[in-house]
């Protein structure tokens, strides 16, 4: 037997204009609009600066290359 | 993201500086050639006759130099890099000449041709095979400007790096 099945449903709670909005732990985080924009005319480079602006609140400090530029294969 | 506009910010006042124009290669010209990625690789195309007078300058920016050829140089300032790739061949002094300018938020920048871009990752490709990014940009931009690519120019530099059955796919 399902107790649940008898107990009476929660009633959703009332909003109340005093108080403060409830932030839902979904919902929270710093806020940020990402640039949406598509087709021909979009801006790839502000696409980027904004894409990377997201990737650094990531990821603050990325490795330098440490690999040097190599090979021996330069025909272009 | 105000380090990373900066930096380029303040190459492109080195460049003026110094008399060059630089075109931009590696990631960033991905990016600006519509396939937008993730990508801190500040690569530019440089005259080969440029090079000892950018070095100069850069050091003086506080770059370290980690590598210089008579092919490329590698410099780093803590975490910040930048790469440099000399034209000193006829193709890349060509499309080199040939890059188009572009407005953006750090200033003018000048970017290789997709086709030259292309033909660059599949020489980077050519001599570091872990460099697999080189690989998914190409199949990337070549997906994306599959309508539009100039493809006897594509041709002539898979056929340089003996890479034609990998066009052929990459296009088929």
């Amino acid at each position: 037997m399902n107790c649940l099945a008898d107990a009476p449903a929660p009633k959703p709670a009332e909003p109340t204009g005093a108080s403060p909005p409830v932030v839902l732990a979904a919902d929270a985080g710093v806020p940020f609009e990402p640039q949406v924009a598509s087709g021909a005319d979009a801006d790839p480079i502000a696409q980027w600066l904004g894409l990377m602006e997201v990737v650094q609140m990531l990821c603050p400090v990325w490795p330098v290359r440490t690999q040097p530029t190599r090979g021996n294969c330069w025909r272009l | 993201m105000p380090s990373l506009a900066e930096q380029i910010r303040e190459a492109l006042a080195l460049f003026a500086n110094s008399n060059t124009q630089p075109a931009l290669i590696g990631g960033l010209a991905v990016v600006a050639h519509q396939v937008v990625r993730a990508t801190q690789d500040v690569d530019f195309l440089l005259a080969a006759e440029a090079a000892d007078t950018v070095h100069q300058a850069l050091l003086n920016l506080g770059y370290q130099c980690v590598h210089r050829s008579a092919e490329a140089a590698n410099y780093v300032r803590g975490t910040e890099g930048l790469d440099l790739l000399y034209a000193h061949r006829p193709l890349a002094r060509r499309l080199l000449a040939q890059a188009t300018p572009l407005e953006t938020p750090m200033g003018l920048l000048r970017v290789v041709s997709v086709e030259g871009l292309i033909g660059f990752k599949l020489q980077g490709f050519a001599n570091d095979p872990t460099r697999t990014r080189d690989l998914d940009d190409i199949r990337a931009l070549v997906h994306k400007h599959r309508h539009t690519l100039n493809r006897a120019e594509l041709r002539e530099y898979f056929a340089l790096f003996n890479q034609q059955v990998l066009l052929d796919e990459l296009l088929g």
